[in-house]
């Protein structure tokens, strides 16, 4: 086991005093169990293959503590991505609920929701895996089971959108967050749920946030997460989706800062009809890393899925892509599409892009599509012809490239918002001294 | 306005253009034919300033400047313009959003005041009602999945829109239908005026009908060989180049090759 996950199992076994959380007792036995799974597995090393191109050097080296802090009032949340109700997260610990919650969403503390059972917590919370080596990351969570928050979406409300801002405070330098978010809409409910990883805060720290959704029958979630925190800070977060029949799921995540950012985003498709999308763009500058992990599990028939990847790397950044497609007995019917491309900025940049198809039911249409080259010099000419300069024409290519994720997004703000930090990061990026 | 003087130029290390002499004054349309392979394009790329096309000698003069040192988007703003033989795909690149980037790119370098939006597109309707175009192509992506003689229409509308001073349309009448062909033609007589030069490289005589050249020359062999009225295009369409082989080229009595 690494050094630092022995100092977190350390500091897991023996919480400071006067902070263990009145939990219910189940929650306590989560907790227990998934302390011992992370005593046994630590996390994962570069010989566990989900993580094989992953390697946790850098963190070892800026991290050395759990951040079980409280919620810090001193630095500013940055502007709100969007307008509407927002949740302010600090340091992990749900910090303020701002604006006016609709009707039929409820928020409750996580800590607050542990004490007893509501709305199905703990069945949800029990259902995550925490005992093979490469649920290192969720262990860790779930043994620190407590700080978060639970979204409630009551059946057939539309509950507009909903802004969840990650903050964190000075006192997380060199620490760890655990934050868990669990959301859960009831049938026919419907919302938008827009993550934001943005502002200065503590560069070194690490936030290691695992989000549970559960969508019953109908019921639609477009969750979109911006992520541009500063050099040095790390980002390991895990979604894990659960969906009812007919209910849609789309996922847009976009990440253009931190140096260490790890995205797991799982979706299993349980009931017939059921739809999501996980569309990523990853961009990368400087020696940042970024692992994306997309998986549908299709289980029930009739389900349809598509991953988008693009990612746009400069300097020495890297990115991996694995997107998996698993087609369980019994999902006839299954229609899959990947497309996942990459752009390399600089010869020392680098993609490492897997497909994973695995398919064991029949009338399944499959496909996926992957490439990774620089942009196309018949086309900067082109551009160049009609009098834009170089670093224009490079840059108009470079949004086209990544065009097909906020494409994807129902037309409004959120996708103006979205685009237009995207194109901003993207021109950061192209210039000669991003 | 251009003047080539003696251009040689290569390609992937082979030489295509072999001493070519070329002068087009203001106010002009010339006319350059010539057989496949000849180098037509070679000199309309060197002439826009494209990677790969390497000049070893020569000097080629626009406007009072070498053009040779300009980059290709400084030509650009200079005015020189360049219709493509193939038009390049650009997924993703809005043909409104990408004009009216390059438009005022272009305005910006003369000291302009750059167009918003509403004034752009106020511009833009004019002249899709002038050459007849509608108005879909404006919004699909640059070229993208565009027929053949959709992406020429392309081409001169963008030309039309930047209103360039030196016009070169690498055989922007190939593949095109009747209807097509008028398009380029009226968009090239509406940019005709007497600042204005426009080189017209063409494997045929069907443009020259609506586009009455002030001169015509063949290019064979990566130089400029022979050199006449808008009657030598007519004679090459009926004769062909092997013809002018032969020693035809006497029989129109032109000024002869360079
Ligand atoms: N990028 C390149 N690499 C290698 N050879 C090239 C390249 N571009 C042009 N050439 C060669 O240079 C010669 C002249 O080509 P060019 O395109 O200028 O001919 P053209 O006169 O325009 O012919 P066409 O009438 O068929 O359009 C040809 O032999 C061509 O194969
Ligand atoms: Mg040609």
């Amino acid at each position: 086991m690494s050094e630092l996950a022995a100092i977190l199992a350390r500091e897991l076994a023996a919480p400071p005093a006067g902070e263990a959380p009145h939990l219910a007792p189940w929650a306590d036995g989560l907790r227990e169990r998934a302390r011992q799974d992370f005593s046994r597995n630590g996390l994962p090393s570069t010989r566990v293959e989900a993580w094989k191109y992953t390697s946790l050097r850098g963190l070892e080296r800026t991290i050395g503590a759990l951040g079980a802090l409280p919620a810090e009032t001193g630095p500013e949340a940055p502007p709100p991505l969007v307008d509407g109700p927002r949740l302010v997260v600090h340091n992990g610990q749900l910090a303020a609920v701002q604006g006016e919650v609709p009707t039929g969403v409820t928020i409750t503390d996580l800590r607050t929701a542990l004490a007893n059972d509501r709305e199905g917590l703990r069945e949800m919370l029990e259902s995550l895996p925490t005992d093979q080596p490469a649920d290192g990351f969720v262990a860790l969570n779930s043994a620190d089971l407590g700080p978060g928050v639970l979204v409630h979406v009551a059946a057939g409300t539309d509950a507009g959108r909903l802004l969840l801002q990650w903050c964190s405070g000075p006192s997380a330098a060199g620490r760890l967050c655990n934050s868990r978010v669990c959301v859960r809409l009831e049938p026919g409910a419907r919302l938008e749920l827009i993550e934001q990883f943005e502002g200065e805060g503590a560069a070194e720290h690490c936030l290691n946030a695992v989000t549970q959704v559960h969508l019953g029958e109908q019921a639609e979630l477009a969750h979109a997460c911006f992520q541009q925190w500063p050099r040095g800070s790390a980002l390991i977060a895990l979604r894990e989706i659960r969906q009812a029949a007919a209910s849609r799921y789309h996922y847009t995540g976009l990440d253009a800062g931190a140096s260490l950012v790890r995205h797991d985003v799982r979706t299993t498709l349980a009931g017939p009809g059921a739809g999501c999308r996980l569309d990523v763009a990853c961009l990368g500058m400087a020696r940042a890393h970024a692992d994306n992990h997309l998986q549908v599990t299709h289980e029930a028939g009739d389900c349809a899925s598509v991953q988008t990847f693009r990612g746009v790397l400069a300097g020495r950044a890297r990115a991996v892509f694995n997107g998996r497609v698993l087609v369980q007995p019994g999902a006839d019917g299954t229609d899959a599409s990947q497309s996942s491309a990459g752009l390399l900025l600089s010869p020392h940049a680098e993609i490492d892009a897997k497909p994973e198809l695995e398919i064991h039911a029949d009338e399944v249409t499959a496909s996926h599509g992957a490439t990774v080259g620089q942009l196309d010099e018949d086309a900067i000419f082109y551009l160049r012809s009609r009098g834009l300069d170089v670093e224009a024409a490079r840059q108009l290519l470079t949004m086209a490239f990544c065009r097909p994720v906020t494409d994807a997004m129902r037309p409004g703000p959120l996708r103006e918002a979205l685009s237009a930090r995207l194109d901003a990061a993207l021109q950061a990026l192209g210039s000669p001294h991003g | 306005m251009l003047k080539i003087t003696d251009l040689h130029a290569r390609v992937a290390g082979k030489e295509i253009l072999t001493g070519l002499d070329l002068e087009v004054g203001a106010g002009e349309v010339h006319a350059i034919m010539g057989p496949n392979g000849s180098g037509k394009s070679t000199l309309a790329n060197v002439l826009a300033g494209r990677d790969g096309y390497e000049v070893t000698a020569g000097e080629i003069r626009y406007q009072g400047q070498d053009l040779l040192e300009l980059a290709p988007e400084e030509r650009a703003c200079e005015g020189v313009f360049l219709a493509f033989q193939y038009p390049v795909e650009i997924p993703g690149v809005n043909n409104t959003y990408f004009l009216r980037a390059a438009l005022n790119a272009q305005r910006k370098h003369r000291g302009e005041e750059e167009l918003d939006s509403v004034g752009f597109l106020r511009l833009v309707r004019e002249k899709l009602q002038i050459l007849h175009i509608g108005d879909e192509l404006l919004h699909r992506a640059v070229n993208e999945g565009f027929s053949g003689g959709e992406k020429k229409r392309n081409e001169i509308f963008q030309m039309a829109v930047l209103e360039p001073q030196l016009a070169i349309l690498d055989e922007t009448d190939s593949g095109l239908d009747i209807d097509a062909l008028k398009v380029v033609a009226e968009g090239v007589n509406r940019l005709r005026s007497p600042e204005r030069a426009i080189v017209l490289i063409t494997h045929y005589q069907r443009l020259l009908e609506y586009v009455k050249p002030d001169a015509v020359h063949v290019l064979a062999g990566g130089r400029i060989v022979a050199s006449g009225d808008a009657e030598l295009a007519l004679h090459l369409e009926q004769q062909g180049y092997t013809w002018l082989e032969e020693g035809g080229i006497a029989a129109v009595g032109s000024a002869g090759a360079a």
